[in-house]
């Protein structure tokens, strides 16, 4: 993999989202050098014009403690997720109002992993007559996932295996990120990942409409990005369709509110790519080896680490600090905060691996032979 | 004499963080005028001494870190929150940032504008981007907010 300099990927996003208007194009980041002009700056910022003014500068947060990963071994029913998204935060919460500054950065945590068939959809759908379904889980009645209304940002879509969930549980506060910068990091980092782990071309992120994801093409999207922040601390995250077995769940709804946007998957591209170069060549080329959810995974580990400027290390690995864990005071609460991040974590996994015994797995495709 | 302890006690209202007993004359001259405080989750309450109602947003640094506002929850009118519970919502970029009700009370009006006009926001966070008005059951929570210099220090410092 390239070791691209964070400049040059910031920059990059900077001019794009110039020329798609994203949002307000420039920000006053606050910094101890900008202090006098942060607050009034009020009536500049509305006039915002193209400006390249980077989302981000690594060197504040090069301080901060190791982010923490954990790639799941089971794939988990979504309100298990959503749980223990939220208990993560709650345990957060607390750390950082015992110790604010101890326990900074210390509980940024990135879960991957795998859901097992399930529509979602943001809180833009959140006061429906009780007695009405969603128009969107109207399709989908009886086909084998359940269907359920959160509180992120975005619209409908489709979690399942075969498609990389991402749940950072960041504190942008800490991090002196910016909500948008932090969507458009985001976003950035699975655009890489395609074009340049995978060689992919004509990878557009965002849509040249200005539509957050990433996409093969103005039809067709493989990533998607859906957040919801509790007092600055980020959680739900990012998907990103692998295999194609997503697919057919996917062309059942309407799913991000995009009536011309199909999804597809990383393995369809490629395979087109494949096909491509092949037939321009005369050479028998021999198919590689497919990509699994799990290589996805594990290659954007040391992406999250470069985006943030941070060390990245598994949730399960202990840091000398926490082998001196008679250390009194700050340094002991932030290894607490850690170990009770691993004790929900592990307890998630143990939950979803009885709940889908006892559920007898999950179905490979969408049922449509009962819908109404 | 009497105009030094007066002095005295009026300044203690102001810096003070918590709190404290003043004489009901000290706190009528006070919160004669209507003023604005902040909180550390970047909102602002302007509070009317007069009506008891604290108008409720977001700061300007807080449009600023959202991006371009596509949809705002606000809470149902009538409905009763308490300091630092979640009152509904800012969507932006595929990003919902909860608010929190920055004072306990009844939630007294909420801007209509907003719904069909979520740019608001962006443009006058703390004027016609206004989100809810709440009938204050305890004024002492606004005075225990952050005054405007404490608020920017906050912001540049974390």
């Amino acid at each position: 993999m390239s070791a691209r300099p964070l400049s040059r990927l910031f920059s990059n996003c900077a001019r794009r989202q110039a020329a798609f208007s994203l949002g307000p194009a420039s920000i006053s980041i606050p910094s101890t050098q900008a202090s006098s002009s942060s607050s009034s700056s009020a009536s500049a910022s509305s006039a915002s014009t193209s400006s390249s003014t980077p989302c981000y500068d690594p060197s504040l947060t090069a301080a901060l403690p190791p982010l923490r990963y954990h790639i799941f071994r089971e794939p988990l029913p979504y309100p298990l997720g959503l749980k223990l998204q939220n208990d993560i935060i709650d345990v957060r919460l607390e750390a950082k109002k015992r110790d604010p500054v101890g326990s900074r950065g210390k509980g940024d945590v990135v879960l991957l992993l795998e859901h097992t068939p399930t529509y979602t959809t943001g809180r833009r759908d959140n006061s429906p007559n009780p007695d009405e379904l969603h128009p969107e889980e109207k399709k989908v009645q009886n086909v084998g996932a359940s269907f359920y209304i959160t509180k992120r940002g975005g619209q409908v879509t489709y979690h399942g295996p075969g498609q990389l969930v991402g749940y950072p549980i960041l504190d942008l506060n800490v991090m002196e990120t910016p909500t948008r910068c932090y969507v458009e990091y985001l976003q950035a980092m699975l655009a890489e990942y395609a074009r340049e782990d995978l060689g992919l071309q004509n990878v557009l992120a965002p849509h040249p409409d200005g539509h957050v994801g990433v996409f093969a093409s103005p039809t067709e999207k493989f990533a998607s990005i859906g957040i919801h922040l509790r007092h600055r601390i980020t959680s739900h995250g990012f998907a990103m369709n692998i295999t194609p077995q997503p697919i057919p769940w996917f062309d059942l709804v309407l799913a991000c509110g995009l009536a011309d946007v199909r999804a597809i998957s990383l393995h369809d591209l490629l395979a087109r790519a494949q096909s491509h170069s092949h037939s321009q060549k005369s050479v028998e080329v021999i198919p590689p080896v497919p990509l699994t959810v799990r290589d996805t995974a594990e290659a954007l580990i040391p992406k999250f680490g470069e985006m943030f400027n941070r060390e990245i290390l598994p949730l399960e690995e202990s840091t000398e600090m926490e082998t001196k864990s008679n250390l009194s005071g700050s340094g002991r609460e932030g290894e607490e905060e850690v170990a009770a991040i691993r004790r929900l974590v592990e307890r998630a996994e143990e939950e979803a691996r009885v709940e889908n015994e006892k559920n007898g797995g999950w179905p490979d495709r969408p049922d449509l032979s009962k819908r109404g | 004499m009497l105009s030094l302890r007066f002095a005295r006690a009026a300044s203690a209202l102001r810096t003070v963080a918590a709190p404290k007993p003043v004489s009901r004359a000290m706190r009528f001259s006070a919160v004669r005028f209507a003023s604005t405080r902040y909180t550390t989750d970047h909102e602002w309450v302007t509070f009317d001494g007069n009506t008891n109602v604290g108008t409720v947003g977001i700061t300007e640094y807080a449009q600023k870190a959202l991006g371009d506002v596509v949809f705002v929850e606000l809470p149902g009118q009538g409905s009763e929150v308490a300091q630092g519970d979640s009152i509904g919502a800012v969507e932006s970029v595929k990003a919902a940032s909860d608010i929190y009700a920055p004072v306990s009370g009844i939630v007294d009006e909420i801007n209509e504008a907003l719904a069909d006009q979520p740019s608001l926001l962006n443009k006058a966070p703390e004027s016609d981007g206004w989100l809810c008005k709440v009938k204050l059951s305890d004024p002492a929570e606004f005075e225990a907010l952050l005054s405007a210099e404490a608020y920017k220090a906050h912001c540049e410092g974390e």
